[in-house]
């Protein structure tokens, strides 16, 4: 009895492990021995044709970096002060010394996103959405790449409204919506997931503020 | 064998619920208000607001989360009001150490506009002696 309760405690232990943070060594040793405690997060380069693409991942990545346990800079704030530097293009600032852009805010690492390409296509009943980012983390002092990874994702919003006549009025709708205004909000949230948290083993390790699950 | 579906049940539940739990920080939407701000920057104000909202109920449930009152203290200093951008500068270096440097360059810098005002005009009510001293204050309560 003792024995087959620790090995089902072993079991619940790995597959949690594996579900959220599989050690993968091997793109992981330079970030976990640099252990930055907090990164900045800088303007995103947008290779795409959606225009509002760079403001939707600025405006969702803090959350996710933040949960993972760093101090996140203020986006915003971060934003204005390297406009007020001259850097307000985002091309320029990823052209920059990292290490230089780290010291304007004492930040141990600096993110940089990339939106290679975020294209619509518009069908008659949904919008289907094929989004490809690149994320890279890399030291405040070094300049050394810590961490890489990307999110390709083809999204389509839910039509929702369910089967017959009323559910594809509803789908028309929702179509209709989408094209004249998308949400891209869950794409963003989605892309940064992927990057971040992803299964098996290319998200980034915690960070030091991440609290420890607590026994429920 | 009936114990063994509940293990599988549980296994299948347990990094469910160890991923997707509730946040550790309370960001109400901080992120739809930032994009918001982007796509229409005019609504300044709202934005300020939205962001005030933010930080009263995160403080309420203990759960401010990183460079909300940075952020807040900024649009304080874009209306003008350099002593609450002080403060609230004051308050994210406080909670969060990586934010010190950083912030000590804002302080300055807001520090210095209200010197400037000062000078300018007369009738600003809240001298930067103030300022300094409510600085001071700040740093006095927190050793």
């Amino acid at each position: 009895m003792k024995l087959s309760y620790s090995y089902i405690i072993l079991l619940v232990f790995t597959t949690a492990l594996s579900g959220c943070a599989t050690p993968n060594t091997n793109t992981q040793d330079k970030f976990l021995s640099a252990a930055p405690r907090s990164i900045v997060v800088v303007p995103v380069v947008n290779k795409s044709v959606e225009v509002t693409a760079a403001d939707y991942m600025l405006s969702t990545v803090s959350i996710p970096l933040a949960e993972r346990g760093f101090y996140v800079f203020p986006i915003n704030l971060v934003k204005r002060v390297l406009e007020d530097d001259g850097l307000a293009d985002s091309s320029m600032v990823h052209a920059a010394s990292t290490s230089k852009l780290a010291s304007l805010f004492g930040a141990d690492a600096v993110l940089y996103i990339n939106i290679e390409r975020w294209d619509a296509q518009y069908m008659f009943l949904t919008t289907r959405v094929t989004v490809a980012l690149t994320y890279e983390i890399r030291d405040g002092k070094t300049d050394e790449v810590l961490w890489q990874n990307s999110a390709n994702i083809v999204y389509q919003p839910d039509g929702g409204g369910g089967g017959g006549i009323g559910g594809l009025i509803a789908q028309v709708i929702v179509a209709a919506i989408t094209k004249a205004a998308p949400n891209y909000m869950p794409l963003a949230h989605q892309a940064n997931a992927v990057a971040l948290y992803s299964y098996p083993g290319s998200g980034i390790p915690f960070g030091p503020y991440k609290i420890k699950e607590k026994p429920l | 064998m009936k114990s063994l579906t509940k293990i599988a049940a549980f296994t299948l539940l347990l990094p469910l619920c160890g991923c997707a739990a509730q946040t550790q920080y309370a960001w109400n939407k901080y992120d739809t208000k930032l994009y918001s701000h982007y796509k229409d920057p005019s609504q300044k104000e709202e934005f300020a607001q939205a962001l005030k909202e933010t930080v009263e109920e995160a403080e309420s449930s203990n759960r401010v989360p990183p460079g909300i009152y940075a952020e807040y203290g900024f649009l304080m200093y874009e209306q003008g009001n350099s002593l609450q951008a002080i403060q609230y500068y004051q308050k994210e270096a406080d909670k969060w150490p990586e934010s010190r440097a950083f912030m000590t360059k804002m302080i300055n810098t807001a520090q210095k506009r209200s010197k400037v005002q000062n000078t300018n005009s007369p009738q600003v009510i809240t001298p930067e002696s103030n300022a300094k001293q409510a600085v001071a204050e700040q740093q006095e309560a927190t050793k």
